[in-house]
């Protein structure tokens, strides 16, 4: 894929050159609403948001990584959110199940690849993980998903949040060190295998 | 030894591969010593390993776009922030300008200046006219009696004082004569007067120029900057 080429086309007004973008990040921008927000529908309107604003905004680009300005959008997207959050507290209503028990996170589980054992262990690690990553302040949660989630490097989290590199490296080890103090609990709930398989690592 | 929050933020940057040679070398020294850092050390490595183990999760439905579902491209033209920048600026200006004129030209300030200005320099030009004309009068009454001996023989006791008389004239004309020179030094004195309120008076002509263009300049930018997004939302109403 020749993303500049898409970038001038879709800047020209070309949507189908936009939408390819689209689908190559979509995962990403998705993946970095859901870190921060927490909360799967939220996340996905906030996705969609980004990439109408992104569309718009679309010639204010001026080179550089897209993935770190498409993720900066998002990020600004759902900082808005939990600012209008903040504003107006509501209790968000989780689906249920045949029982008629909360389902709590329902995308945990819709992986069809895995075993129902490593499906309710990663179930667990990941609620335990999102939670944990709920109790950071925002900007903290945010330069941990980038950097520990999406994969990004100092530099391009430094052109997302729009901070120095000194701050992106204080707010990680900050955040990181929260996450540890959190996790301790957790630690013992995790499934053997899954910790020694990571520690190996 | 106590792990301090300088010494975990350089684990981090440790584990992300931050650190410069020197700074790596220093660490792993003080690894292999202190089993604190170490135990912060390992705790944080496997923090950011379960972090990194986190599934990618896969966006639930495609954010492609239609032309139906993206609202027009509703950019505003160029000269927008421009005109913009141009009522702020020039508002900011005037008001600036404002304050000064206010503090340079206070209005009571002003008009008892001009007023003591414009009380002083008539009077010493009224006074002079006056002096002028009591000598005059004084000398056509003098003058008369003289025009009234040539005609009829004055008496000899007249005509013994008659000498005297021309002389206090003369004395008086002298006088008269010396009132234009007056009358010239109190315009004189005037005129040096004149500059200070004429230069305040061209001060303030000038403000007064320069606030009009400012406030003439905000108000046409902002009509213009109003009426392009005005025209927007007319062509593009907002859903």
């Amino acid at each position: 894929m020749d993303e500049a080429g898409l970038i001038q086309s879709a800047c020209k007004g070309d949507l189908d050159s936009f939408n390819r973008l689209v689908l190559a990040y979509q995962d990403i921008v998705y993946n970095q609403a859901y870190r921060v927000l927490g909360d799967g529908p939220a996340a996905d309107d906030a996705a969609q948001e980004a990439f109408i604003a992104a569309y718009q905004n679309l010639r204010s680009f001026r080179g550089g990584s897209f993935r770190a300005w498409l993720l900066r959008i998002v990020t600004n997207t759902c900082y808005d959110e939990l600012r209008r959050r903040k504003r107006r507290p509501s209790v968000p209503l989780e689906p249920l199940d045949d029982a008629g028990d909360e389902i709590e996170s329902p995308h945990w589980i819709a992986d069809p690849g895995e075993l129902p054992e490593d499906q309710a262990a990663r179930a667990e690690l990941g609620l335990a993980i999102q939670r944990c990553l709920q109790e950071l302040p925002s900007e903290f949660r945010t330069v941990v998903a980038l950097v520990d989630v999406q994969g990004l490097d100092y530099g391009e989290v430094a052109q997302v949040i729009g901070k120095p590199l000194g701050t992106v490296k204080s707010r990680l080890a900050r955040a990181r060190v929260r996450l540890r103090d959190c996790l301790q609990g957790f630690w013992e709930l995790l499934p053997s295998a899954y910790r020694l398989d990571h520690e190996a690592q | 030894m106590r792990v301090t929050d300088r010494d975990l933020e350089i684990l981090s940057n440790y584990l992300d591969g931050q650190l410069d040679n020197r700074d790596r070398a220093r660490l792993e020294t003080r690894l292999q010593k202190d089993p604190d850092l170490r135990e912060a050390h390992e705790q944080l490595n496997r923090t950011r390993l379960v972090l990194r183990s986190l599934p990618k999760m896969r966006a639930p439905r495609n954010y492609t776009l239609s032309p139906r579902t993206v609202p027009a491209r509703t950019a505003l033209p160029r000269s927008y922030p421009v005109l913009r920048l141009v009522t702020a600026l020039a508002s900011f200006l005037l008001i600036f300008t404002l304050l000064g004129d206010y503090l340079v030209f206070r209005p009571g300030e002003m008009v008892s200046r001009t007023a003591e200005q414009a009380l002083e320099a008539p009077a010493a030009v009224m006074e002079a006219p006056l002096m002028a004309t009591q000598a005059l009068s004084e000398m056509q009454a003098l003058e008369a009696p003289a025009a009234a001996e040539t005609e009829s023989p004055p008496p000899s006791d007249m005509l013994e004082m008659a000498p005297e008389a021309p002389r206090e004239g003369s004395e008086d004309l002298e006088q008269a004569k010396q009132i234009p020179s007056i009358q010239g030094e109190a315009r004189a004195s005037v005129t040096v007067e004149e500059p200070t309120s004429s230069r305040l008076f061209d001060q303030g002509a000038y403000l007064r120029v320069v606030e009009v263009s400012l406030a003439a300049i905000a108000i046409l930018a902002g009509v213009l900057a109003v009426y392009q997004r005005r025209r927007l939302r007319l062509l593009y109403p907002p859903k």
